[in-house]
């Protein structure tokens, strides 16, 4: 009876999305497209993942306008932007039962500046990767892990990644979504069950490009460039969020680094 | 339980078989003295043996030539055969007709090989979900006095959550291989013994007084060598990679929150989570154990009660799979429950929730939990109850839905 009152329309719409995956046709199971079978000598290279065709990578990112000093002027802060530094890898060793792969993802960054700045100073995350749809050249993961940097979280990404050119360029789309719930603000409020975080919505587009075709799978001598874009939604409380030299709203990243 | 089942049906029918045979019938109790058809008599006079018949008389002593109405040999039962020249006659005569090679033995049918699995049915069998690698992502809800219970008996909260399981992966071998190898690597730098000794005396210092110097000297000895150390290190080392390797291991991991799917429905917040591993495995059934943690946050709906939950121990399962299916009793052995209550402050804390002033009811259970799951293909459910405190009657219930990846 609760359920029924107090039942949303995402708990409804999921109910859905289940019943569907479970009463799908046996023709929508394709036979279980097999991508392992698909291209059996890049089945390594399967196990990469970022993009479809690399596994790591070290880039700078520039994010203008994104640290406001409240200590200079709290009404009109001057307003800065923030560089950092960022490794980032992606590794799913493990094929499933149901034709997918699975590993973990991790990053980590060093921002400036180093303190007091919500995308600045030292973070890094780590996340569990479940990639369903895991053709050579279409991807299709969800990520669930944690992380910090001006707080600690836990976060959801789902991830598409294609192939543009074969073996040259390959792109990737990411959806990072950080609960309020999920958030805890170091040194903020006492914990409890209202004190929610900082919620964030971060949308990144990649490009990888190559300059020569991988001879196998260890052939690293050319790393390709990884170009990016982010888009950051930041909500929170104003003060917890002026304690890391930021405000709620909408910030840009672009970033330009090596990919392996 | 599938083979039991099979052997249930096939232990009758196998013994209507074997009674209805003619043969059994004319043969009569073990006892009887009647020689099977099959059993080889010893050779006659002639040294050939008589092909076996249906109505084989008795032994006599000499062996009737075969008529007409003396049936062929069958598949089953042994041919005749000539006797062996002796061994002088290497080369027989050519008047002599050559004695046909003995035929072949018989071969004996191969046993039906069982039904290949499809692809579908190894994918909705628990038993593989276990032993190949997979992912669950899926939501879950406990309501009742469970795990999550009160331990006040004025209600108890509606635990929301979703649920993540890694089955055969790395996680947990990467966690507690982690540890091993830091608590290795400590090991391995430590002194093998250390001694503290102190020692006092009196002194007069310049304004004549006199005062009592005490030194403490800490001793560190190291007996090992550096080679041993170093062995201990790898060893270590090589640990945590076994660790890591091991398939036989899972990784569950809870988030409960209140906005369930966007909802109001949850009163609880916090996380859970239990690195597991294989321990035994039996004909019938599977055992694991590991670590976990936890600490979730709970209201009771209409009271001021704050349920606060903190969980750091063992997680037991004993696992029964059946098929698509599998029984699971579960023990999560809480380290900071194992007092019962009885060093807990009878202070009681208050704490202000959602503009309310609440009474916080620190619980440390170690919960029961006996619950039926299904792998059908892509989807696993389950539902079971559970119970932290049996003896006052208090249980509770908890469903999981996931898909499987």
């Amino acid at each position: 009876m609760v359920l029924c009152t107090r039942m949303p329309r995402p708990l409804a719409a999921s109910l859905f999305v289940f019943a569907a995956l479970a009463l799908a046709p046996g023709v929508a199971r394709a036979d279980d497209w097999s991508p392992r079978d698909e291209s059996s000598s890049d089945d390594v290279l399967q196990s990469y993942g970022l993009g479809t065709n690399h596994f790591g990578s070290v880039a700078i990112v520039y994010t203008p306008r994104s640290v406001f000093d409240f200590e200079e002027n709290e009404q009109d802060p001057p307003i800065a932007g923030t560089g950092a530094l960022t490794i980032a890898a992606c590794i799913l060793p493990l094929p499933t039962l149901f034709g997918g792969m699975g590993g973990m993802e991790g990053d980590i960054t060093i921002g400036f500046p180093l303190f007091k700045s919500y995308f600045g100073g030292f973070g890094a995350n780590l996340g569990l990767v479940v990639q369903p749809i895991s053709f050579r050249h279409l991807r299709a993961s969800l990520a669930v892990g944690g992380g910090f940097n001006a707080h600690g979280y836990g976060y959801l990404k789902p991830r598409i990644a294609f192939t543009i050119v074969p073996h040259y360029i390959d792109a990737e789309a990411t959806y990072r979504w950080i609960p309020e719930t999920a958030s805890n603000v170091f040194g903020g409020r006492t914990d409890g069950l209202e004190d929610e975080g900082f919620g964030e919505h971060k949308f990144r587009a990649s490009l990888f490009v190559s300059f020569r075709q991988r001879k196998d799978r260890d052939d690293f001598s050319v790393p390709g460039v990884h170009l990016f874009f982010e888009y950051t939604r930041v909500s929170g409380d104003t003060e917890e969020l002026a304690r890391v030299s930021i405000r709620a709203g909408d910030f840009m990243s672009f970033g330009l680094g090596a990919a392996l | 339980m599938s083979s039991f089942r099979q052997h249930l049906l096939w232990f009758p029918a196998a013994w209507l078989v074997v009674l209805a045979a003619p043969g059994v019938a004319a043969q009569g109790t073990p006892t009887s003295p009647t020689p099977s058809p099959n059993t080889p008599t010893p050779s006659g006079a002639s040294g050939a043996q008589p092909p076996p018949t249906g109505s084989t008389p008795p032994p006599t002593g000499s062996t009737p030539p075969p008529t007409e109405s003396t049936p062929p040999p069958t598949e089953s039962t042994p041919p005749p055969t000539e006797p062996t020249p002796p061994p002088t006659e290497s080369t027989p005569s050519p008047t002599e007709p050559t004695p046909p090679p003995p035929p072949p033995a018989p071969i004996a049918p191969k046993p039906t090989p069982a039904p290949e699995l499809t692809k579908f049915q190894v994918q909705s069998h628990a038993y593989s979900g276990f032993r190949w690698p997979g992912y669950t992502v899926g939501a879950s809800i406990r309501g009742g006095g469970g795990m999550f219970g009160s331990s006040l008996g004025q209600g108890n909260p509606l635990v929301t959550g979703y649920r993540f399981v890694e089955r055969g992966g790395f996680i947990s071998g990467f966690v507690v291989g982690g540890i091993f190898y830091l608590l290795g690597a400590t090991a391995a730098s430590m002194p093998d013994s250390t001694s503290v000794s102190t020692s006092s005396y009196l002194r007069t210092n310049n304004r004549g007084e006199t005062e009592r110097v005490t030194t403490t000297t800490y001793t560190a000895t190291s007996s090992r060598s550096a080679a041993e150390r170093e062995a201990a290190l790898e060893a270590a080392g090589e640990g945590a990679k076994g660790l890591i390797a091991y398939r036989q291991q899972s990784f569950e991991l809870d988030v409960f929150t209140r906005k369930w799917f966007g909802s109001d429905l949850g009163d609880a917040r916090g996380y859970r989570m239990n690195f597991l591993f294989t321990v035994y495995t039996g004909k019938r059934f599977i055992l694991e154990g590991g670590f976990g943690f936890g600490d979730v946050s709970a209201i009771v709906p209409g009271k001021d009660i704050l349920v606060e939950e903190k969980y750091v121990g063992i997680p037991v399962r004993f696992i029964v799979p059946w098929g698509p299916f599998y029984a699971q009793a579960a023990v999560d052995l809480n380290f900071r429950g194992l007092d019962f209550g009885l060093l807990a402050d009878d202070e009681i804390e208050t704490r202000e929730v959602d503009g309310r002033r609440m009474r916080v009811d620190p619980v440390r259970p170690i919960p029961l939990t006996i619950s039926v799951n299904a792998m059908l293909w892509r989807l696993h459910l389950s539902v079971g109850v559970e119970t932290a405190r049996p003896w006052t009657g208090q249980f509770g219930y908890v469903a999981t839905a996931g898909a499987r990846f």
